[in-house]
């Protein structure tokens, strides 16, 4: 469980900055480290688009809230959820981890 | 789902809107919010009518949405385009006002003077027209909407009608998270589009913001731990008690579990231990409504999920029916009679929550079951 929680969080901190239009050799690299190659490839393939005259509100993962069982396309998953804090507030994001070998990636994110 | 680097440039809006709002009169803007807002009703009871596979609860959704005033509504040209979108793609009673709010977050509805929205323009992504698409995108997903034989990305029946087609292909409308966010991989930007598509009428979940500082650990859902010691109560805070008097108690085995509900899901306890109260009396149970200022479905129904609980299995909100966590005994919400959010419980509505203990179903005030379980948090 904690493999899976240090997972989302990794890749969340990633895709946090990925989400504000950042998309350096770093955060690429977590997001392959830390994401199934379909999830990550996705994210990779078609970068965030920040309107022009608009920022995306700064955000980071303040701690993991709970870790569950689940299902993901029917398959048994982890699904960890996270306390994001922002400029702006914060809200809840579930991050949806898949057994791949011996890892937890992450096969998507969504609302609670 | 398709491939999301394929679509959109930037999205042009919200500095240059709100100039474009700033120009125009306040009598001409509150004629024209009202002429959309009526328009926009008409079809989307046109719509209700014609969506007869739409369950009750998104009907009732929209319409409540939709009463909700004083917000900026879509051009009244636009309204029926988004009806119209939606039913010929299927995207039920939320389709038209996630349209309208996608149309409105990339191109102010069209409007908007930056590169990339009138004919001819591109921006620095190669984003075109009022719903922003990439070309290789519109070759995919283009279509001839208003009929004309051409298809035109600059046109706003044609583009919204691609929206619609390219939302639906994303699995609108059975995952309109996963399908907003195909059209651009920011969770922000699925936010932003529900929260405007709230505000223009669709049956939109809210989304969890402007949270306090939660605090409290990690919760291992997965695991169950069986406590048979201290057999005593502890009290609710006062600063999450929203009862009658003094705060009530709760079994303090399970006092931690219950510290982080409340606080990681926006929650105040109505009732905790008390006499009178069908299971309630042995302090293994609490009922909770939202507090101040948050929605339902951000706060009771997403707890009741994470709990285990489902919409369809609500009738019996116990194991095995719902695939409840192990710690817990049963979930009270939308399903069971007098549970649930108002519109399915009226005025006393609540989420009742129920530990697993050794004596469930204490109606009476009784002493501290001989255990009880939790489950663990850590941190």
């Amino acid at each position: 469980m904690s493999v899976a929680s240090l997972s989302a969080t990794r890749f969340t901190a990633a895709y946090l900055r990925y989400e504000e239009g950042v998309l350096g050799p770093a955060v690429r690299r977590s997001i392959r480290q830390f994401a199934t190659p379909d999830f990550g490839g996705q994210l990779l393939r078609a970068p965030v688009r920040v309107p022009p005259g608009s920022q995306p509100p700064r955000q980071w993962v303040a701690r993991v809230a709970a870790v569950r069982v689940g299902l993901f396309d029917g398959n048994p998953a982890l699904v960890a959820v996270l306390v994001i804090a922002a400029t702006d507030g914060g809200h809840l994001l579930r991050v949806i981890l898949s057994e791949e070998g011996s890892r937890w990636l992450v096969a998507g994110i969504g609302p609670l | 789902m398709s491939e999301q680097g394929s679509r959109l440039g930037g999205y042009l809006k919200r500095k240059a809107a709100m100039k474009l709002v700033g120009r125009v009169g306040a009598m001409k803007l509150a004629a024209v919010a009202a002429a959309g807002l009526v328009a926009f009703l008409l079809f989307l009871v046109l719509l209700a009518a014609l969506a007869g596979a739409s369950s009750s609860s998104e009907s009732q959704g929209s319409m409540v949405c939709t009463t909700s005033g004083g917000f900026k509504s879509p051009p009244a040209k636009l309204v029926p385009i988004y009806a119209a979108a939606a039913a010929k793609y299927q995207l039920g009673l939320r389709g038209p006002g996630i349209l309208a709010a996608i149309n409105y977050v990339e191109s102010d509805f069209g409007r908007s003077p930056l590169p990339g929205v009138a004919p001819g323009t591109q921006n620095y992504a190669g984003a075109e027209g009022p719903m922003q698409f990439l070309q290789s995108s519109w070759e995919a997903y283009g279509v001839d909407g208003n009929g004309d034989g051409v298809k035109n990305v600059y046109d706003p029946t044609d583009a919204i009608f691609a929206a619609a087609h390219l939302l639906h292909v994303d699995g609108a409308p059975a995952d309109w998270y996963g399908a907003i966010f195909d059209y651009n991989h920011a969770d922000w930007y699925v936010r932003e589009v529900e929260a405007d598509a709230k505000k223009f009428g669709g049956s939109i979940v809210c989304r969890p913001t402007e949270g306090q500082p939660i605090a409290g650990g990690t919760a291992d859902l997965q695991k169950v731990e069986t406590l048979y010691q201290p057999r005593a109560f502890k009290s609710i805070p006062k600063s999450l008690w929203v009862g009658g008097g003094e705060p009530e108690v709760v079994d303090s085995r399970l006092w931690p579990d219950a510290i982080w509900l409340l606080q990681t899901f926006h929650l105040r306890v109505s009732a905790a231990r008390e006499t009178g109260h069908n299971t309630h009396g042995d302090g293994t149970a609490m009922d909770m409504v939202p507090e101040a200022g948050k929605g339902w479905d951000e706060t009771a129904r997403a707890a009741a999920e994470t709990l285990g609980w489902r919409e369809s299995c609500g009738a019996s909100g116990t194991a095995p029916v719902c695939p409840l966590v192990p710690a817990i005994q049963f979930v009270g919400y939308n399903g069971y009679p007098g549970h649930g959010d108002p519109a399915h419980a009226g005025r006393n509505a609540h989420l009742h929550v129920s530990w697993q203990s050794s004596s469930f179903g204490c109606g009476e005030l009784c002493a501290p079951p001989d255990w009880v379980r939790i489950f663990p948090l850590s941190g």
